[in-house]
């Protein structure tokens, strides 16, 4: 399904279109010595049980288990070792310190600082999406030399606005002359004065957003840059 | 030796040690933790679905497998284009003088998408570069860190925070017009978004 954004243009009016992204198609495949294909699996390496802890308990000592290691192989599943674990074939699960299912699950949500210390924990609570294609994203009217962001921000994703008619190309194409005009970027944020990250999916990540246009003869660009975080040195 | 940016243009030379910068070294990070009843954190596993194991994080190997499923490793790699041509290796960037252009315009890096952000700390610096970085313009050159089948551009820029190297990945956006095919219907540009809860 084609992601919509419902954005909004100098003279406050909104509409929805769609959000692609960037299409740069792979220059190369990875291969084997001899150019053939290759496959990136996942095999079963380990099964529980058979771990030192397990055994250790089962053959009692140290002794016992090395005396079992030489006479046999223990520590190996031989039905499962080596068997490939596709996506389709298992589900993920939680597991709880003494190695059984989780079946009733309670989420936290831990804060740490910059140098890795927790400093809060506290339930869980879902950060839901700012961005969608009923809610109109304001215009914020503020604009910001592309040299400025690009000093500022590090920006992580781009995607592209993409017009659904005749009507929202010459929309997204207008704004696109309106900040290539200016040589300005836009910032988008999303709440009332487009003051809030902008959050694609549930709990997903915030982002800043700034609006680019670009236009040659009745062609046009209207890239949406994301940022997460700021061009500055850790403390 | 730590290892280093170096450029070079008109027969100046400059280096620059660097260390990442990343969003949770400025911020911190929020993560979601599962717990149990008795408030201890588990693990993440993956149960087979005949009910044949149990498998915790550890307990398995990704690698690569040729098509009669042998084992091919890492070292034995190749790459080749859609033409099937081998390509060669491109090593690390990294202590090895790379030509720098520029001054160019901040288009060129909004041409691309930042992959990684390192901060520079100049351990030889070209005065001119030092002063041009300083007035604000922005220096093109190519970086890997590690070596592979491509390397990618960088961008030296400098703000009252510091020196920055941004790594870039070229997007090339098509021109849209009137007539331009309408947007693929397939396409979720953020079908992938990792879940985060990183402050803003």
């Amino acid at each position: 399904m084609p992601r919509l954004i419902r954005i909004t243009d100098p003279a406050r009016r909104d509409t929805s279109v769609v959000m692609e992204r960037a299409r740069r198609p792979p220059r190369w495949r990875l291969a084997g010595p001899d150019g053939g294909d290759v496959d990136y699996a996942t095999l079963i390496k380990a099964t529980e049980g058979r771990d030192h802890a397990a055994l250790l308990a089962r053959f009692g000592d140290d002794d016992a288990l090395a005396a079992a290691l030489v006479a046999g192989d223990p520590e190996i599943d031989l039905e499962l070792v080596g068997r490939r674990l596709r996506p389709d074939d298992s589900d993920r699960v939680w597991v709880k310190p003494d190695g059984s299912v989780l079946y009733s699950v309670r989420t936290l949500r831990v804060t740490t600082d910059p140098s890795g210390t927790e400093i809060g924990r506290e339930d869980f609570v879902t950060v839901e999406a700012t961005v969608n294609e009923d809610e109109a994203l304001p215009w914020t009217g503020r604009l910001y030399p592309k040299s400025e962001v690009v000093h500022r921000f590090a920006l992580v994703r781009t995607v592209m606005l993409h017009h659904v008619d005749g009507l929202t190309f010459d929309f997204l194409r207008d704004i696109a002359r309106t900040l290539a005009d200016e040589d300005k970027m836009a910032l988008v944020g999303s709440g009332p004065r487009g003051g809030q990250p902008l959050v694609f999916q549930a709990n997903g990540t915030p982002y800043r957003g700034f609006l680019e246009g670009r236009v040659e003869g009745e062609a046009f660009r209207l890239l949406l840059h994301l940022s997460n975080f700021e061009l500055k040195r850790p403390t | 030796m730590a290892r280093e940016i170096v450029v070079g243009c008109g027969g100046a030379s400059s280096r620059f040690a660097l260390e990442r910068v990343s969003r949770d070294k400025l911020y911190g990070k929020r993560r979601r933790v599962i717990v149990d009843e008795r408030g201890g954190e588990c693990q993440p596993g993956t149960l087979l679905r005949d009910g044949s194991a149990l498998l915790l994080p550890g307990s398995v190997a990704q690698l690569y497998v040729d098509a009669a499923f042998d084992v091919v490793e890492r070292d034995q790699l190749s790459a080749v284009d859609d033409d099937g041509r081998f390509l060669d290796k491109v090593d690390s960037t990294l202590g090895v003088e790379q030509p720098v252009t520029g001054p160019v315009p901040p288009e060129r890096v909004l041409d691309t998408i930042t992959t990684a952000v390192y901060a520079l700390e100049p351990t030889e610096v070209d005065p001119e570069l030092a002063a041009a970085l300083a007035a604000g313009d922005i220096f093109e050159t190519r970086f890997s860190y590690r070596g592979g089948y491509e390397d990618a551009p960088a961008f030296l820029l400098q703000n009252e925070h510091g020196l920055f190297a941004l790594i870039g990945e070229e997007t090339a956006f098509p021109w849209l017009e009137r007539a331009a095919p309408a947007a693929d219907e397939e396409d979720d540009p953020f079908a992938d978004d990792e879940l985060d809860f990183s402050m803003f």
